[in-house]
């Protein structure tokens, strides 16, 4: 059985900013068989995929289904040609029913435009009994279960015809008892002839029930493997590589007091899914420490918590001899707390401000900017002035909005800001991620002389690992919402050890998790 | 792919591309007037010269359009103050008509030294303003309705009560029309300038505008409203308290309005009309959006609407093309200012006309 | 005639007016109905039924033709509503922005032109002979008491009403067209990821809004007053998309909101004409209602959205 049901040959994306995502990838997947599409955060699995489905446009390469080549333009080709893909982000029409979702843009008719409604129901049923995946069509999509709205959007592309289907980790919205349903439904897809491509970075569900993998590593093809013929260890080196360059300089950290504590932290969303499980760790004064995780994985909601944007109601949070629960986020910025956001241009910057505002907006209020209800021009400029030289912020005004700044400088803006407001406790969530090599090197320096030289406690959060051991004293990692491996020393971690802890494969004891607070 | 314009060619590329597009959607407005006017009268020329020259023909004219310019920059203002945090709250001209009936019952009902009474009037109207604007406002931050729906009903409630307070509280029975006593001239605001009625109203517009420019540009104040209207997600990250900003803006919005209202009433009417529902407020909004929200440009914008109305006064008074006619410009002006998109297809084809011209293409 | 008598007459002629100031409302209700199904509030449904409401009227002086004044008007509403669509759909204009300067730039269309064609007063076609709809008087319902006051002797506008309220129903619910426009207007990405023209049916969707509520315009300068003036909606339009979220866009209980209005409306001037209250404190009450019932939903509105959250868990 070595009929391919998709092959894609030496695919090139390039970006409109120069970033080339897929360097000339091959990749092939056999009739039948489920396919796992294995990388971490900026592999190029999701570049890869969209062009399949038609939402991104290649340089180069060509697709062939079943033998013959096809071109893909846009979402309704890659329904023609049987290829299915179920988002990450579903896309369901909320306040209609699961019956009209299915059949939407393909709606039966019985004539004078009058919707079928009992045709919809049938055509929904059939498909859903088909593969066991038993949805009432009648309900509304917003009162059921993300579960089932992923089944809803299995059943839509069966019903349009795809014999391809692509889930994009879809696991990752799912309880446990969900995922083993899906695995279940999977397993019956195939069994009726189906292909199917798994993305995914866990490994145990990757070995549950994929049968090939193919692994991505910075926009390129790194092998092809039998799940039967390999292991969890083999893929996470796979994905991960090796790279141990380190090139900043450190002094061995001098621990001074306590600076950020979390302890027995427990936060649930509105939603009901548990984000993060008794979370404790400390950080001292003078330290860096680390968080390894993979996207989604509870660190966002760590900084969050953090920084006073997301109230928690379990466990307690101190920075600085302040619980945050209790004081204002002014009053936690004024003892010490300063937050670098993962998302750059909703909580990082105002990008229709001036360059000068950002620089200034955590201390227009307080001297020497301001003098009584006033603020002073004369001083504004001179404090932007000198944080535009110091951190090489490259602008042609300081007057010119931060929407003119290109990714590397509007967050050169952000950490000139963040840095430099007497900070004792810094929290950086993914400073580096897309930005210019040049200027991700010099916010890794500045985060590692800030604790060395002012007594900073740096909490640095991010999914790029030689960052972390270049910058990190001291790792947590963290998955599904716990931590599950504390190391005191990065001397005792390499790239590949945090690897397996992040996609899940090894656990720490509790006694060892809970030296994190020491 | 084309590279980008760099820095300061850039800047005013863009800047003058952005006057090239409000040119042209004015200009496409006075098309749609023109078109109007030739179909419906038969004195165009007269038509076209009262209407540009008009207002410069005599000291009086040009005094009318001075008066006229006072309302607009405090309703200019006012918006602005409204859209600084990106809310719609168009109750400026409930606001500035209800201040107007306030007024006369401060002006009817209280008795203050000279030169103290108005500044009293002025003063307690700015508190009204302020108190009725925050009602959409706080309807909206507490209970996510509607802000500009409640504004607009709010308009009409306001506007049943002011006529209420003329026909209950305030009017002369023996008027042949519906009018409020006349107020005691102490209660007036005296006129700067004899053969106009330019009046003292002016000082306070100009204040507002110095108030107005000083509070968002220096000011702790200022700086927090203009960074939550900005972006309030990262405002509330920086440790601004988002909820308090937006509503003081929008008190301070309303404020501008009822000064408005105040100074109209005692500056040109002395006395509260029922015919005196201007729609100031909403000349606002064209005089805010043109002014892109600075206080300096608001200025400019709101004395050349007053202009053009004064000239369209004039061409009602000497032609028979009514004054109306105005109204429909300046909101087609309004429209198409507004639509972003607007000739988008040509600014880009510039763009990377520009860049090539430049240098700039570069192909990956 | 004795006191009951009076006040008999007095409630009949209550209801009575209920349902006559219901009427337009209930269009306008309507036009919102659709428009925010594809997706907006349309604050400009106040527009659409003073531009039909004035071409209705003044095509009936010049042409004396009720079939061409009707058709015209409804053209007038359709293309008044294709336009504000175009421009914030097409041209990315802010919708909120653009509704108001279209009511307004309505306003002073409906000044000027009555005035430039008649040299009457200004916004208002007062003393010219326009055609008006007939009230009709339903056979056997007119005999019976009670019911044949309150409801026969209305226009076939507001007959019509009823029809078209499920009409629009039909339309929204149980055809496919109507079920793409409620995608397109929810979601409009996953309508397109699913091969749907959410812009076409974004467009058409407009259309229907004119035309349903450019009949409430007519309703206004064609039987609720026989001539026409320019702020004769007098905030209509905005009570329209008040009912529309109070609704939550459900065409019914549309018909049942806009009679409440209507009694609101109808109470103002019964209580006014009868026991000479201030009529300018009564006028104020249906906006006061709308404030009240567009905060009430609102704040309903959060509440359900958390309730479902939390049962899907």
């Amino acid at each position: 059985m070595s009929e391919k049901a998709l092959e894609m040959k030496k695919i090139v994306k390039v970006y409109p900013n120069g970033f080339v995502a897929n360097k000339g990838i091959d990749f092939s997947v056999e009739k039948g068989e489920i396919h796992a599409l294995l990388g971490e955060n900026g592999a190029g699995k999701t570049t890869l995929m969209s062009i399949l489905f038609g939402l991104e446009t290649h340089e180069e390469g060509e697709i062939f289904i079943n033998g013959e080549k096809v071109e893909i333009h846009n979402p309704l080709d890659a329904i023609k040609n049987g290829i299915g893909m179920v988002h990450q982000h579903f896309k369901l029409v909320e306040s209609l029913t699961i019956a009209e979702n299915v059949v939407l843009g393909m709606e039966p008719k019985k004539g004078m435009g009058v919707f079928s409604m009992e045709e919809a129901v049938r055509i929904t049923m059939e498909t859903a009994e088909k593969y066991n995946m038993p949805v009432d069509p009648y309900a509304a999509i917003e009162s059921v279960s993300v579960g089932v709205r992923q089944q809803v959007e299995i059943i839509k592309i069966l019903v349009r015809g795809a014999k391809i289907l692509v889930l994009d980790e879809p696991t990752a919205v799912l309880t446990p008892q969900e995922t083993q349903r899906l695995f279940k439904e999977l397993k019956h897809l195939k069994e009726a002839g189906n292909t199917i491509i798994f993305i995914s970075h866990k490994l145990n569900e990757v070995e549950e029930i994929c049968d090939t993998f193919t692994v991505l590593r910075r926009g390129e093809l790194i092998g092809v493997k039998k799940v039967s013929e390999s292991s969890a260890n083999e893929m996470s080196a796979m994905m991960i590589g090796h790279n141990v360059d380190l090139i900043i300089q450190r002094e061995e950290p001098v621990l001074q007091q306590e600076m950020i504590r979390m302890e027995h932290v427990t936060y649930t969303t509105i939603f009901g899914k548990k984000k993060l499980d008794d979370i404790s760790f400390n950080v001292h004064a003078g330290e860096v420490m680390g968080i390894a995780a993979i996207e989604g994985n509870g660190q966002n909601e760590i900084a969050d918590i953090l920084s006073g944007l997301t109230k928690y109601k379990e466990g307690s949070v101190v920075i600085n001899g302040k619980e945050v629960k209790e004081h204002s986020i002014r009053e936690m910025r004024e003892a010490g707390m300063a937050y670098v956001s993962n998302d750059r241009y909703k909580f990082g910057c105002a990008q229709g401000s001036s360059i000068r505002d950002n620089l200034l907006a955590d201390r227009y209020f307080k001297t020497p900017v301001a003098k009584g209800f006033i603020v002073q021009a004369s001083e504004m400029n001179k404090i932007a002035d000198k944080l535009i030289e110091e951190y090489d912020i490259r602008c042609d005004s300081k007057y010119n909005n931060a929407k003119s700044l290109s990714g590397g400088n509007a967050q050169k803006l952000i950490v000139a800001r963040e840095f430099t407001n007497h900070p004792k406790a810094i929290i950086v969530n993914q400073p580096t991620r897309g930005i210019d090599v040049g200027s991700a090197q010099m916010i890794r320096e500045k985060l590692v002389e800030l604790s060395r030289t002012a007594g900073v406690a740096v909490l640095l959060i991010s999914a790029d690992l030689t960052e972390l051991l270049e910058v990190s004293d001291k790792i947590v990692v963290m998955h599904s919402g716990e931590i599950v491996a504390y190391f005191p020393s990065i001397n005792d971690v390499d790239e590949f050890k945090l690897g397996e802890y992040m996609l899940g494969a090894k656990k720490q004891t509790p006694e060892e998790v809970r030296c994190a607070v020491h | 792919m084309c590279g980008p314009l760099k820095g300061k060619a850039r800047k005013t590329f863009i800047q003058n591309f952005e006057m090239f597009r409000i040119l042209t959607a004015i200009a496409i407005a006075f098309a749609v007037i023109a078109v109007l006017v030739m179909l419906s009268s038969d004195e165009a020329g007269a038509v076209t010269y009262w209407f540009i020259l008009g207002p410069v023909t005599s000291l009086r004219r040009f005094g009318g359009v001075i008066e006229l310019a006072v309302p607009f920059v405090l309703c200019g203002l006012s918006i602005t103050m409204m859209f600084q945090v990106n809310r719609f709250n168009l109750c400026s001209d409930g606001v500035f008509y209800i201040c107007m009936a306030f007024a006369s019952i401060f002006a009817l009902f209280l008795d203050l030294p000279p030169f103290i009474f108005p500044i009293v009037i002025i003063v307690l109207c700015a508190l009204i303003g302020g108190a009725v604007a925050l009602i959409p406002a706080g309807l909206e931050v507490k209970f996510n309705s509607n802000v500009t729906v409640c504004a607009l009903m709010l308009n009409y409630v306001l506007q049943y009560l002011g006529r209420y307070i003329l026909l209950y509280k305030v009017k002369d029975p023996t008027l042949t029309y519906n009018g409020s006593f006349m107020f005691p001239d102490k209660a007036t605001l005296p006129v700067l300038i004899s053969g106009t009625r330019m009046h003292a109203g002016i000082l306070v517009a100009v204040l507002a505008v110095a108030f107005i420019f000083f509070l968002l540009k220096y000011t702790k104040l200022g700086f927090a409203i203009r960074l939550t209207g900005k972006n309030s997600d990262f405002a509330k990250a920086t440790g601004i308290k988002v909820i308090p900003a937006i509503l003081l803006s929008q008190f301070i919005g309303g404020s501008l309005a009822g000064i408005g209202g105040a100074v109209e009433v005692m500056g040109i009417y002395k006395q509260f009309r029922i015919d005196t529902m201007l729609g100031y407020g909403f000349d606002g909004i064209l005089i805010a959006v043109m002014g892109k929200n600075n206080p300096l440009k608001v200025t400019v914008a709101a004395i050349a609407l007053a202009y053009l109305r004064q000239g369209a006064a004039l061409v009602n008074s000497y032609t028979d093309i009514p004054l109306e006619l105005v109204m429909v410009l300046q909101n087609l002006v309004v429209i198409f200012v507004a639509a972003e998109q607007l000739m988008a297809g040509l600014k880009h084809r510039m763009i990377v006309k520009q860049s090539a011209a430049e240098g700039g293409v570069s192909h990956v | 005639m004795s006191s009951e008598m009076v006040t008999a007459t007095l409630i009949l002629s209550f209801l009575y007016s209920v349902i006559r100031m219901a009427t337009p409302l209930v269009y306008g209700s309507l036009g919102a109905i659709i428009s925010y199904r594809a997706g907006s509030d349309n604050l400009a449904i106040e527009a659409t039924m003073t531009i039909s409401a004035m071409v209705g009227c003044i095509t009936s002086i010049y042409v004396k033709s009720m079939g061409l004044a009707i058709v015209l008007a409804m053209a007038a509403g359709v293309l008044l509503s294709l336009f504000l669509a175009f421009m914030f759909l097409k041209l990315e204009a802010n919708c909120t922005m653009t509704c108001v300067a279209l009511n307004n730039f309505t306003t002073g269309l409906a000044m000027f032109l009555p005035f430039v064609l008649f040299k009457g007063s200004k916004g208002s076609t007062m003393g010219q002979n326009s055609m008006k709809f007939a009230s009709i008087e339903v056979p056997i319902l007119k005999d019976i008491p009670v019911l044949g006051d309150i409801f026969s002797g209305h226009s076939i506008l507001t007959y019509l009403s009823v029809v078209v309220v499920f009409l629009v129903w039909f339309i929204i619910f149980k055809t496919y067209f109507g079920l793409r426009m409620r995608a397109a207007g929810e979601n409009a990405e996953s309508a397109m990821s699913v091969g749907i023209n959410v812009y076409k049916t974004k467009m058409s969707a407009y259309v229907l809004t004119g035309m349903v509520s450019s009949l409430g315009g007519l309703f206004m300068s064609m039987y609720y007053l026989s001539w026409f003036t320019a702020r004769m909606v007098a905030g209509r339009g905005f009570i329209a998309v008040s009912i529309c979220n109070l609704t939550g866009a459900r065409p019914f209980l549309a018909l049942l909101f806009a009679a409440v209005f209507g009694a609101i409306d109808a109470l103002a001037l019964t209580l006014q004409s009868a026991f000479n209250f201030p009529a300018e404190l009564l006028q104020m009450l249906p906006y006061i209602a709308t404030i009240i019932g567009v905060t009430l939903v609102s704040s309903l509105e959060v509440k359900r959205q958390r309730k479902l959250q939390a049962q899907r868990r």
